[in-house]
């Protein structure tokens, strides 16, 4: 391989979701209505102090869905509305979300891309 | 409260499986066959007891068996050796056969089979009956044993695949050569699908990934499969091998005498107990089915590996859930699914042809019937399939293990779209009277070659998919309409049904696997492997 | 402060990158878990997505340029359809 090179990407956010079991797919979708790319979802288990329920201490779906999303900054807000929504996040029980700065995120970029980003920072317009 | 939300996902889960095709059974006996609903109410009861204990089992298997199954592949291979592994192993698979009530189906076809006409297939199934349930458990035993051996080294599926199917389809091809015991090939296809049931599948498949996970190779997350595949194509070889035996020692003739000798013993042993009355008998069987078997387990865990349950009230909240569940289901059975797939089964003749119980019949013509009767059983299959709790303990492993990448309805839907067309293609060769040998051969092959170009996680999935199908809600289903659909067009014998629903699937799931790689287009993943290589 | 280096990466990746720092000194903790992603990559085996490992590295902030860039290249990850990499900065209290 030629010469290497690494862009760092800045302004970018990353939002996290926990929401129960088969969910996530809905939640991911809402994401990606609204321009978000690249979501991971992974399983995870919980417990909560509200889901306790029955002599047993049966857990009620301890199985948990956790998403990972990577967001620009101007999108961050309106992607995370729209997964909280998706999420139904404002009832009891279902999960809770949040989302962090990140100081910055590397990935391939294609030339063209990275070309015009260049041209269009010398002009003084924005960045990616 | 949240046991309502709790409670209410599970139920309506089951309720939408089990739901369409009680819908459907009903619709076409009304409609179609013009035949009205006998018992409605009874009817309707069973079926929520089916619904009611799909939903329990379910439960039951995700919290306790399936645990207390990774638990135990889990610590075999670290405090046992390899030699007393196996013998476990073995044992289970000889004591699971025995468990499985499937089989005790197939032997209550034996006292339908014209002697005349298929002696040895009478033979086996009347006279031979222990060694025959023997060998298909040593059969299952081999395979469960060869399975864990397989993912200790981290042998690949395909070749070991390949081994067992070859032999079988030559032993096939030798056993059709003799015309007297031409009629065995479909009892013994039969047989290894019959072997793996809802209790076997999920139990088996647990401590698969359990040892895989402790013993086995790092590498597919789907390593832990592939024990439900041998497990169903071994005793089919056990089987024509029984059946060579026998001819070898011996002829036709005799058993023709032999069995007009002594014509009415058999009658004489059906009085019925108080154990096989009604609910009774399905409570005995749902608990023959999980008994045994845990308490082989908990013996294996506290005596031979000297270990503690790890998380006890949850383990036996699931066990005792499964087992409740197991006998609602049982008895759903009987009364609702059981009995309208009786009365449809029953009816269906009457589209094409003159039966007593129909004055109208025959309700349409020829053709038209056995259009009809054909893709009533492509539904039926269809329907049948998706309320499996077997499958759904397949489809939910593969969804785990792929961290939710290879959808659990994904593989349910595929595997049941093969089973209908295994079930049609089975309906088909019974009421055309084909030879089952000229459709095991082609679609074997076919498998073989898709085995081929297919990925490891595919082949794994796909070949222990054959296994799941048949299960406590298709097998009496497609049972009882094999069974009056072969007495109608007097068929020598109602076989072959089942091992076509066996095949089915495995070209499903495999054939999808391909047409993802397909669709994507070859680039996109030499693009991938391109650039793993390129980076290293 | 603490910081989180995390990728996104395919299937197996994650663990080679685990292993590479398991002993290096500058990394606290390396773990790796397993997801399933159905728009990072192009290729999706199982149709609607495909598996993917998902890494996490906890390292001081004076450590972290030098093993982004590590990471990165480790990743391969100028060469598309290969994933990402992030840094996170852990504000609070971390116990090792």
């Amino acid at each position: 391989m030629a010469k290497r090179r690494i862009t760092y990407l800045t302004d970018a956010l990353i939002i996290t979701c926990i929401v129960q079991s088969a969910r996530a797919d809905a939640v991911v979708e809402a994401a990606q209505n609204v321009g978000a790319q690249g979501a991971t979802v992974t399983y995870a288990r919980g417990t909560g102090l509200r889901e306790r329920m029955g002599l047993l201490g049966v857990t009620i779906d301890e199985q948990k869905e956790m998403i990972r999303i990577i967001v620009s900054e101007e999108q961050a807000d309106r992607v995370f509305e729209a997964m909280f929504l998706a999420g139904q996040l404002d009832r009891p029980g279902m999960g809770i979300m949040f989302m962090n700065d990140l100081t910055r995120v590397a990935t391939f970029i294609p030339d063209d891309v990275l070309d015009a980003a260049q041209r269009s920072e010398r002009e003084g317009g924005d960045t990616l | 409260m949240l046991i309502a939300p709790y409670s209410g996902v599970r139920f309506f889960a089951q309720l939408r499986a089990v739901l369409p095709l009680a819908a459907y059974l009903i619709a076409f006996q009304l409609l179609i066959l013009r035949q009205p609903l006998d018992a409605a109410l009874t009817l309707s009861a069973g079926l929520f007891a089916v619904v009611f204990g799909l939903a329990l089992f379910m439960e039951g298997l995700n919290v306790g068996l399936m645990p207390f199954g990774t638990l135990i592949g889990d610590r075999l291979p670290r405090r046992a050796s390899m030699p007393v592994m196996l013998s476990i192993i073995a044992v289970l698979g000889v004591g699971v056969t025995f468990a499985e009530p499937a089989i005790g189906a197939l032997q209550a076809f034996g006292v339908s089979v014209d002697v005349t006409r298929a002696p040895y297939l009478y033979e086996l199934l009347n006279n031979w009956t222990l060694p025959l349930v023997l060998l298909v458990g040593l059969g299952v035993g081999l395979a469960a044993m060869l399975g864990t051996v397989r993912f200790v080294y981290g042998w690949s599926l395909k070749p070991v695949i390949f081994l067992t199917v070859l032999p079988t389809i030559c032993v096939t091809l030798i056993v059709y050569a003799n015309p007297d015991l031409r009629a065995i090939i479909g009892l013994a296809w039969d047989c290894g699908a019959v072997t793996t049931g809802p209790v076997t599948v999920p139990l088996v498949l647990s401590i698969g990934i359990g040892i895989a996970n402790s013993a086995g190779k790092p590498g597919s997350s789907l390593s832990g499969f592939g024990v439900v595949t041998l497990a169903s194509l071994l005793p089919i070889l056990a089987v024509l091998g029984l059946a060579l035996f026998v001819a070898e020692i011996r002829s036709p003739d005799e058993i023709i005498a032999a069995a007009k000798a002594m014509p009415a013993a058999s009658t004489a042993a059906q009085a019925r107990g108080f154990w096989s009355t009604s609910p009774v008998q399905e409570v005995v069987l749902g608990v023959r089915a999980i008994l045994p078997l845990v308490v082989f387990l908990l013996f294996v865990l506290f005596v031979l590996l000297r270990d503690r349950l790890a998380n006890r009230v949850f383990t036996t909240y699931g066990l005792v859930l499964a087992v409740i569940g197991m006998c609602i289901f049982n008895i759903g059975l009987t009364f609702g699914l059981g009995a309208i797939g009786g009365q449809t089964g029953a009816a269906l003749p009457a589209a094409f042809m003159q039966i007593d119980t129909n004055a109208a019949s025959p309700l349409y013509d020829m053709r038209l019937g056995l259009v009809l009767v054909i893709s009533f059983a492509w539904v039926l299959g269809l329907g049948a399939t998706l309320a499996e709790p077997a499958l759904n303990a397949l489809g939910l492993t593969v969804q785990n293990l792929t961290n939710g990448a290879f959808r659990k309805s994904m593989l349910m839907y595929s595997v049941a779209l093969g089973v209908a067309s295994g079930i049609a293609l089975g309906i088909a060769k019974i009421l055309f009277g084909l030879n089952l040998i000229y459709l095991l051969v082609p679609l074997y092959t076919l498998a073989l070659v898709l085995t081929f170009f297919s990925t490891e996680e595919f082949v794994c999935v796909a070949w222990d998919s054959a296994g799941v199908t048949t299960g406590p809600v298709t097998v009496p289903l497609v049972l009882a309409m094999g069974l009056g659909l072969g007495k109608a067009v007097s068929a020598v014998e109602g076989f072959g049904i089942l091992s076509m629903a066996s095949i089915g699937p495995i070209i499903a799931v495999l054939g999808m696997g391909l047409f993802f790689r397909f669709r994507q287009g070859s680039d996109s993943e030499a693009e991938v492997e391109a650039s793993l290589e390129g980076a290293h | 402060m603490i910081c989180e280096i995390g990728a996104f990466l395919h299937k197996g990746e994650g663990t080679k990158i685990v292993a590479h720092f398991k002993e290096d000194p500058r990394v606290l903790g390396a773990y790796v878990e397993a997801g399933r992603t159905s728009d990072l990559f192009r290729f999706r085996e199982f149709g609607s997505a495909s598996e993917n490992d998902i890494v996490m590295l906890i390292a001081n902030q004076i450590d972290t340029d030098s093993l982004f860039d590590e990471v990165c290249d480790l990743a391969g990850i100028d060469a598309p359809q290969r994933g990402l990499v992030f840094l996170m900065p852990l504000h609070t209290r971390i116990g090792v």
